[in-house]
């Protein structure tokens, strides 16, 4: 396994740990928080919108 | 120039306001769009990825979407943004002032950093280095884009995911409940009357 393969897997295994937590502690902030909180304001929209722009031109239009 | 006798145009009873300011029904409009969307996942799906056409079909979708959040919002933020900016540097300020996480919520935000943070930072230092050993989100993901169904399910979702960000979690119009004013923990109408009316949100 490769130094980047493994540096992903870990932060993959992080968010998988962190959603389910999330999901079971209800005192923890959710997925769901986190979106609205960005979406709380045109400055948050804005930078998400810009976040998940970026994600969709390096995940589609961009050499893998 | 009017006669004495002529009488002003009643906007009531002439027919085509009345027809232009119809709504259209939602489920119309709202299957419409579905099947819009549908008909550019599809053609989408089967563009090369490196080709015109595919990055024209990316654009044009980040740019609908950005004119669309900026039409549905007009006037229907939740905050403004200064206090949004303020509400964040203070739950950052008081963290790092106290030395300790105090608080689960703000500890839980602040691992959803943390994870947001890795997985931008890992991808953006893979990428500069264009290393075999150090793949991409994109090429990690692109055994699943490779293929026509792949890359059309995951457009899908990536445009489902924008929808919701441009048009998504909006103050209702003339809804002084849903005026939430995260910054002192209140709901409610604002002092001063119904924040958004000026259209500076």
């Amino acid at each position: 396994m490769t130094v980047g393969a493994t540096v992903w897997a870990v932060i993959g295994t992080g968010w998988v740990v962190w959603l389910v937590l999330t999901g079971l502690v209800r005192r923890l902030p959710g997925i769901d928080s986190v979106v609205h909180a960005f979406l709380g304001s045109w400055l948050g929209r804005l930078l998400a919108l810009a976040a998940w722009a970026e994600a969709g031109w390096h995940l589609f239009g961009q050499r893998p | 120039m009017r006669g004495p006798g002529r009488q002003p145009l009643d906007r009531r009873v002439w027919p085509l306001p009345r027809l232009a300011a119809r709504p259209v029904p939602r489920l119309v409009a709202a299957l419409v769009a579905v099947l819009a969307a549908a008909a550019f996942v599809a053609w989408e799906a089967v563009q090369a990825r490196l080709s015109t056409s595919s990055h024209a079909g990316i654009l044009s979708a980040i740019g609908v979407l950005l004119v669309l959040a900026l039409a549905c919002g007009h006037g229907r933020q939740r905050e403004r943004s200064r206090t949004w900016s303020l509400g964040v540097a203070r739950a950052l300020r008081s963290v790092f002032a106290a030395g300790r996480v105090r608080t689960a919520a703000v500890g839980g935000a602040l691992v959803w950093v943390l994870l947001i943070a890795a997985t931008a930072g890992w991808d953006a230092t893979s990428f500069s280095e264009q290393r075999h050993d150090l793949p991409t989100l994109s090429r990690l993901f692109g055994d699943v884009t490779d293929h026509d169904w792949g890359r059309a399910l995951l457009f899908a979702a990536w445009l489902a995911l924008g929808a919701y960000l441009a048009t998504g979690w909006r103050r209702r119009s003339r809804d002084p409940a849903a005026d939430v004013d995260h910054a002192n923990g209140r709901t409610g109408p604002r002092p001063g009357g119904s924040p958004g009316e000026d259209g500076r949100r």
